[in-house]
């Protein structure tokens, strides 16, 4: 009775799709292509961190027994950027870089950089530290140190701080503070050079400069001033197109207005609010809870009720606001220096648009300032397998090698690439000059730059735009600046995660667009104390005693 | 021992007979069971303090800890409200456009438009929201898209009464063409003699649909419908997170993005594993409950 799929068709009248001798050998094919994807799967977990090196026991005892060869490590790097031009394989950098590392004496170093750009990285990485496959070395907030500190992710990095000269002496003490749990330092914050161009800040308001000569107006010095222009910006045709097609300051999401909370002495920072503290009477209180709040939002408010505020503003990503100041609809926008030359690059062809960072407006008080302390909040953190598998000793030379900036050193070579083919270093003025025919593409695409920064150094000494110069002294200096009162984290930070990245947010939001009336910030403030902000308050001021 | 022969002859003969068979299935199988049924046991995850460096089993075990604070968190309980709202606009607003349309497109006659007419409402199902979320912020922008023309100066997405509508359109918009193939596959499989009986018998167009396709493909739907409310608590992650703004997040956050902001974002996997497994319970529930009354009003309806 047995009968295969194709002769029961057949007595149905039907066509033989398939006899015996098919079935079995499709059966075989499928079953060896499983054991075999099986079996090379299995092979390649395997694989784990081997030595390329061999040890040569074999050889007889009476020969004279060679040096022992260094043992050479793959060390995997993780960094929340999407660089598409780098090639997966490293490209002709990392053999460069390698060469020179063995120049300068450090052997047994290979590398491999990920990357996963925008929101998705902490997701990521996340993911895979859940797997139990965490990066050798990962750029890490500082607000989750603690976390993977405890779970034992991550391992202890002062002592090994004292073995790195270089790195020492640029890094910042507030700095290494905001990324130490209970005192230990858990990530490499980025270093930075002393140059007049560095400083702790890189936000600032970038308006049209060229809108502002069309309305005869002067660049704003107060809120007021500001309100003036924006409102001129929206409704006074100030790119002379003869329609009402712009609006006076827009921006992504989440971003807060800092500079309007500047100008009451208050820092906030764009995204998650986890680090937005001010001190108040010789305490430590939450930068969003403070009465003054109330006044800015009902200024906001005012705002958009008299349309100067992008309709958009609180629907787009990051992207698109750039779009939309860069296709001329808003004539405002707070964001980084690095933003207004991309608006500048963009209008390489229209000269005649232009684009500035003012200095912070003032508020009634005439306290004013942008975020300080924007880059901060992360460093590299390794992984504590690196400790137990690998050879920490030979990354952290090579950490160290990144940023050294003297003739032993790779700064520059990671940096800038090769000098006289990618740059040259003009000494007399202390600048890099950069021959770059596609930009930093052309590094990327061989490997060199951002991707292999193995820890940031902030040098600014390959700018060469006298704008974008002019823009960076204002963040730079630090009477520009607000800074947070903490910009550590507590334990409860983690707990907690919705009052700092959600009911703020909401809250803000609702107000400013007229959902809510201004009083009900007195709610937010009630939420935020009883859904557990009142417990890191408490935390934030213990910490820092 | 004639005992034991006899079983082997048994289980050659049986072998000869099925074994090609067992052999086609087994990667399917083996793939199941790998990744569908193997994962389970991370489950534990819900019940423990979940460390990375310690591993499922040697993570201390929390008990409820993890259910006791979702149910405690207001957060929780508006993201549940949330998914079951914007889930059953979905399904009362959503389930019925993929059967009519099909039915439409069943009647008509020139094949070619037809074809033409599927290729258009399938196309929306292949934009990921990624993408469709970048059109729709274009679309509803007071400044650029059609909103200005009709002098709107809020974006539709900001205002929390119109947002769930806004997801229930954009879903039919992007998945109802699509969900057209397995009605259309159904009714593919009706005996055409039943319609020109119906015909000779003087029914009419809306006739022969009433009492001959709709019933035809009655049980399709009842297993479509069993397997939807399967997914309740399915709001659709990727549409709600791509399009939610901090405006609408009391009527939009729903389950899959408390769990993605709360447990994924900052790395709580044991709450999100709570969550996730607090959903399928409520699903299964669903399922079988859902299953058993359409067995109830027709014995051969259901999927079990």
């Amino acid at each position: 009775m047995s009968k295969c799929l194709g002769e029961e068709l057949n007595e149905k009248g039907g066509i033989c799709l398939m006899n015996k001798k098919v079935l079995k050998s499709l059966s075989l094919i499928l079953v060896c292509w499983m054991v075999l994807s099986v079996s090379i799967g299995c092979q390649q977990n395997n694989q784990a961190p081997a030595p390329s090196s061999t040890d040569n026991e074999t050889e007889s005892a009476d020969k004279p027994k060679p040096a022992q060869p260094v043992k050479t490590f793959k060390y995997t790097f993780f960094i929340n950027q999407s660089i598409a031009e780098y090639p997966p394989d490293g490209g002709e950098a990392k053999q460069v870089i390698i060469d020179a590392l063995k120049e300068a004496g450090i052997e047994g170093f290979d590398y491999e950089v990920q990357m996963v750009g925008g929101g998705e990285y902490d997701t990521k990485l996340n993911v895979l530290i859940a797997s139990g496959d965490e990066p050798d070395a990962f750029r890490a907030r500082n607000i989750d140190l603690r976390r993977f500190s405890e779970s034992g992710v991550i391992t202890p990095l002062s002592k090994y701080i004292e073995q790195m000269p270089h790195y020492k002496e640029m890094a910042n003490e507030l700095d290494l503070t905001n990324m130490s749990v209970d005192g230990e330092v858990f990530a490499f914050p980025q270093a930075k050079m002393k140059h007049p161009l560095v400083g702790d800040g890189v936000h600032g308001l970038i308006i049209r400069r060229d809108w502002l000569e069309n309305l005869n107006m002067e660049t704003p010095t107060t809120l007021d001033q500001l309100y003036d222009v924006l409102y001129a910006f929206t409704y006074k045709d100030p790119n002379r197109s003869g329609e009402k097609d712009t609006y006076g300051i827009g921006g992504w999401d989440q971003n807060w207005f800092n500079f309007a909370f500047g100008a009451y002495g208050l820092f906030l920072n764009n995204g998650k609010t986890g680090h937005a503290w001010v001190e108040r009477n010789g305490r430590i209180e939450h930068t969003t809870v403070q009465p003054e709040v109330k006044e800015i939002l009902s200024t906001l408010q005012k705002w958009y009720k008299d349309g100067i505020i992008d309709p958009d503003k609180f629907v787009v990503k990051g992207k698109q606001a750039k779009e939309k100041f860069i296709n001329g609809n808003i004539g405002a926008y707070e964001q980084t220096v690095w933003w207004a030359n991309d608006a500048r690059k963009a209008w390489k062809d229209k000269p005649e648009q232009k684009v500035e960072i003012i200095p912070p407006v003032k508020g009634p008080q005439g306290l004013a300032g942008y975020p300080a302390g924007a880059i901060v909040n992360q460093g590299v953190a390794i992984a504590q397998r690196v400790v137990d598998e690998k050879d920490i000793d030979t990354l952290i030379k090579v950490l160290d090698w990144s940023v050294n900036t003297g003739e032993d050193g790779g700064f520059e070579l990671v940096t800038y690439g090769i000098e006289g083919e990618d740059y040259t270093y003009d000494a007399q003025n202390d600048r890099i000059v950069q021959t770059l025919p596609e930009g930093y593409s052309s590094l990327y695409k061989r490997g060199f730059s951002n991707p292999v920064r193995f820890i940031r150094v902030n040098d600014r000494r390959w700018m060469d735009v006298p704008e974008q110069i002019r823009d960076i002294k204002i963040p730079s200096d630090p009477n520009n600046l607000v800074y947070s009162a903490c910009y550590q984290s507590v334990t409860t930070m983690a707990d907690y995660p919705d009052i700092f990245d959600k009911l703020w947010a909401e809250y803000f939001v609702k107000i400013v667009t007229g959902e809510y009336s201004v009083d009900k910030h007195d709610e937010y403030v009630q939420k935020f104390n009883s859904q557990g902000g009142a417990e890191v308050t408490k935390q934030v001021n213990e910490l820092m005693k | 021992m004639q005992k034991a022969k006899g079983i082997t002859n048994k289980f050659i003969h049986k072998w000869r007979k099925y074994g090609d068979y067992i052999l086609l299935g087994l990667p399917g199988f083996i793939m199941l069971f790998i990744f569908r049924y193997l994962p389970m046991g991370g489950l534990i995850v819900a019940f423990k303090d979940y460390n990375v460096r310690r591993g499922f089993f040697d993570s201390p075990w929390v008990g409820a800890k993890w259910y006791n604070m979702l149910f405690m968190s207001d957060d929780f309980s508006i993201a549940f409200m949330n998914t079951l709202i914007i889930s059953l606009l979905k399904l009362v607003c959503y389930f019925p456009v993929p059967i009519i349309l099909a039915i439409l497109l069943n009647e008509l006659n020139k094949r070619y438009f037809a074809r033409t007419i599927q290729a258009v409402i399938y196309l929306p199902h292949f934009i990921s929201w990624a993408i469709l979320s970048g059109i729709l912020f274009s679309l509803f922008s007071p400044q650029l898209g059609i909103l200005k023309v009709l002098g709107i100066e809020k974006s539709p997405l900001l205002m929390p009464g119109t947002f769930r509508w806004l997801l229930v359109l954009t879903e039919i918009w992007k998945a109802s063409g699509w969900g057209t193939i397995i009605y259309l596959a159904a009714i593919s499989g009706i005996d055409p003699n039943l319609y020109e009986a119906a015909i000779i018998d003087g029914a009419n167009r809306f006739k022969r649909i009433w009492y001959i396709t709709l019933p035809s493909i009655s049980g399709t739907i009842v297993v479509l419908l069993i397997l939807r409310l399967g997914n309740i608590l399915d709001a659709g992650f990727g549409q709600v997170y791509m399009l939610y703004n901090a405006s609408v997040y009391d009527v939009a956050d729903i389950i899959d993005t408390y769990i993605f902001r709360v447990g994924l974002s900052t790395g709580r996997f044991s709450l999100a594993t709570a969550a996730g497994l607090f959903k399928s319970v409520i699903g299964l529930i669903l399922v079988l409950v859902s299953n058993r009354l359409a067995k109830i009003f027709n014995p051969d309806a259901g999927i079990m």
